[in-house]
């Protein structure tokens, strides 16, 4: 498969710490990857190398499949918004945006009508000849985001765009940044530790912890790690499993030799129960289970601290 | 780079601080002759006053040590001498010896420089400096466009004002003037190259700016000529090792029109070694540092 981003064995040691450790990360072209961890865990420090804000110890990027050593010009295809945005308060929104297209070395036809068309994308154009030191906190995280575009990224970074929002501004956020996926096929890696909002919006998941990737997995497999289910303990599992295929039941798997889930048709249980008894297979529990992404996260994690 | 240079360019234009200092240098500029022609008129009136006030300036002319510490301007007799001829090119030398330019030439490196440090715009253009050190030099042409600027204008400026004020006013020696202007002007590039190397490696406004602004000031003297005593004492009793001749601003205040073919060669070498070394060390810490 093709990845627009890939790290191999990637770290950044800090003295004897490391910040982040051996991570091989793979993101694929058009998906919107949300990197969850705690805080400290990693995230923003991984992401700072991938955009050149700090080095890497040792390990390597890919980008748009070339080495990052040797990408040169292509970082232009890089949006970054790492922690604040980094903005001039003193000048309009729309001076700091003409500042990075400038320095991008864009010459659009019309370059006012380019900016001002960012600017509305994120929802500031009414307010792009207002100071920037007069902007909410959402204000310039929107505005971040608009000056991560400048440019026509193909890979978006945004560490914690949505941090202080109220939900209003989560939501704007969280709309801008499907739009941008949706309509400009840019593929965007979002790090957040508010899991529950991130599941609205991300496609691919990778989840670290004290710098070591732990896991990645798709949208539909998180979903399905979290979804509702029937766990059934059982001495044999696979006399269990021919009593489920006869009732019927299509949507369940066998997670070991003990254990079985069921993910539909609950409301069976007592018919289920009836039927494992008449065929004399030996039930220890069944109990209905439902994980929220943050259970998932911090039972993956091993902790039980904040994600 | 040049896209990086437009950008700072515009980013000086849009800077309030910019046309602050410019219309602070005019008006020094403005300033300097009018005060030296209100002197003159009040000297006039009173011979007594001219007299004690000018062999007060012969005497401290004649006692000038390698300790500069201030800044002044028309600090020679000759200005008020009976008949005497304003040349263009000495009061324009007089302006920039007073040490104006480079004063607010510190201050203008010092906002612009860590402005984008401290506000953390270099964050959006990761994508297009992925070799940071451009980022140095296109800050270094930035402040270089800024002391052409201030140069400039208070040359001009000054000039008007003297063609104004003054019956007697000639041109002068253009041409030595403009080898005193280059000499300086490379003195100056030099002493920029330090403040944007201190900019970058304390990431604050504050100890560049102080440092900058004691150095243009004369502080660094006292301590040039402490260390230049220590080394006369301890290794050569006998010689006379001036710490600063191999100085910047040592050199920034050696040079005159009147300087030696020696002093000018020396101050041109002393200013590319700085400049060449401070700009590595500006572009060395800009290219390994994480960005914060």
């Amino acid at each position: 498969m093709d990845y627009i981003l890939e790290t191999s064995q990637l770290t950044k040691q800090y003295g004897s710490y490391k910040a982040v450790n051996n991570v091989n990360l793979h993101i694929k072209e058009g998906s919107i990857y949300g990197f969850i961890g705690r805080n400290g865990a990693g995230k923003t420090t991984f992401l700072k190398m991938i955009c050149g804000m700090a080095s890497p110890t040792s390990g390597t990027i890919k980008l748009f499949g070339t080495e990052k050593n040797n990408i040169g010009t292509q970082m232009n295809k890089v949006g970054v918004l790492i922690e604040a945005p980094g903005l001039y308060p003193s000048m309009t929104a729309f001076d700091n945006m003409r500042l990075k297209y400038i320095c991008s070395g864009m010459a659009k036809p019309d370059k006012n009508e380019y900016i001002n068309s960012l600017l509305k994308l994120v929802g500031l154009d009414s307010v792009g000849n207002k100071k920037a030191g007069c902007f909410s906190l959402g204000m310039k995280q929107r505005l971040g985001i608009a000056m991560a575009l400048v440019g026509d990224p193909k890979l978006l970074l945004l560490d914690e765009p949505i941090n202080g929002l109220d939900p209003q501004g989560i939501a704007e956020v969280r709309d801008t940044i499907i739009k941008l996926n949706k309509e400009r096929n840019i593929t965007i890696i979002i790090s957040s530790h508010i899991l529950e909002e991130l599941s609205k919006i991300a496609t691919d998941y990778g989840i670290i912890d004290k710098g070591v990737l732990i896991k990645e997995l798709t949208g539909q497999q998180l979903a399905d790690s979290c979804q509702e289910r029937l766990v059934i303990s059982a001495d044999n599992a696979s006399e269990a499993e021919s009593v489920i295929k006869d009732m019927g039941f299509q949507k369940y798997s066998v997670i070991d030799g003990n254990t079985i889930e069921i993910y539909e048709r609950y409301n069976e249980t007592p018919e289920l129960i009836f039927a494992l008894a008449d065929k004399k297979v030996r039930i220890n529990s069944i109990s209905p289970k439902n994980e929220s992404i943050e259970n998932y996260f911090i039972r993956i994690t091993g902790g039980n601290t904040n994600a | 780079m040049l896209n990086l240079i437009k950008m700072e360019f515009f980013r000086a234009l849009k800077s309030k601080c910019t046309y602050v200092l410019i219309i602070l240098i005019a008006l020094f500029s403005i300033l300097n002759p009018i005060m030296l022609k209100l002197t003159i008129t009040m000297m006039n009136n009173s011979p007594e006053m001219k007299e004690s006030y000018t062999s007060a300036l012969d005497q401290s002319e004649q006692q000038q040590s390698d300790v500069n510490v201030g800044m002044s301007s028309y600090g020679s007799s000759k200005w008020y001498a009976d008949n005497y001829e304003f040349k263009i090119t000495d009061m324009s030398e007089e302006l920039l010896n007073g040490g104006f330019v480079v004063l607010f030439l510190v201050i203008f490196t010092v906002i612009f420089v860590s402005a984008e440090i401290k506000h953390g715009y270099v964050k959006n253009m990761l994508g297009q400096i992925y070799k940071r050190e451009k980022l140095v030099f296109a800050n270094g042409i930035i402040c270089m466009l800024m002391m052409l600027a201030m140069t400039v204008i208070s040359i001009i400026i000054t000039s008007l004002t003297g063609a104004l004020l003054f019956n007697n006013v000639v041109l002068g020696d253009v041409g030595n003037f403009c080898q005193y202007l280059l000499t300086k002007f490379l003195l100056y590039i030099a002493f920029t190259s330090l403040i944007i190397l201190l900019s970058y490696l304390v990431r604050s406004s504050a100890f560049p700016m102080v440092i900058g602004i004691c150095l243009q000031m004369g502080i660094g003297s006292l301590v040039y000529l402490l260390i230049s005593t220590v080394v006369n004492k301890v290794f050569k009793p006998d010689s006379t090792f001036s710490m600063q001749k191999y100085t910047i601003t040592g050199n920034i205040s050696a040079i005159t029109q009147d300087a030696s073919e020696h002093t000018y060669i020396r101050a041109i070498i002393v200013a590319l070694i700085y400049c060449t070394v401070f700009t590595f060390l500006a572009c060395t810490v800009a290219k390994k540092r994480d960005l914060k």
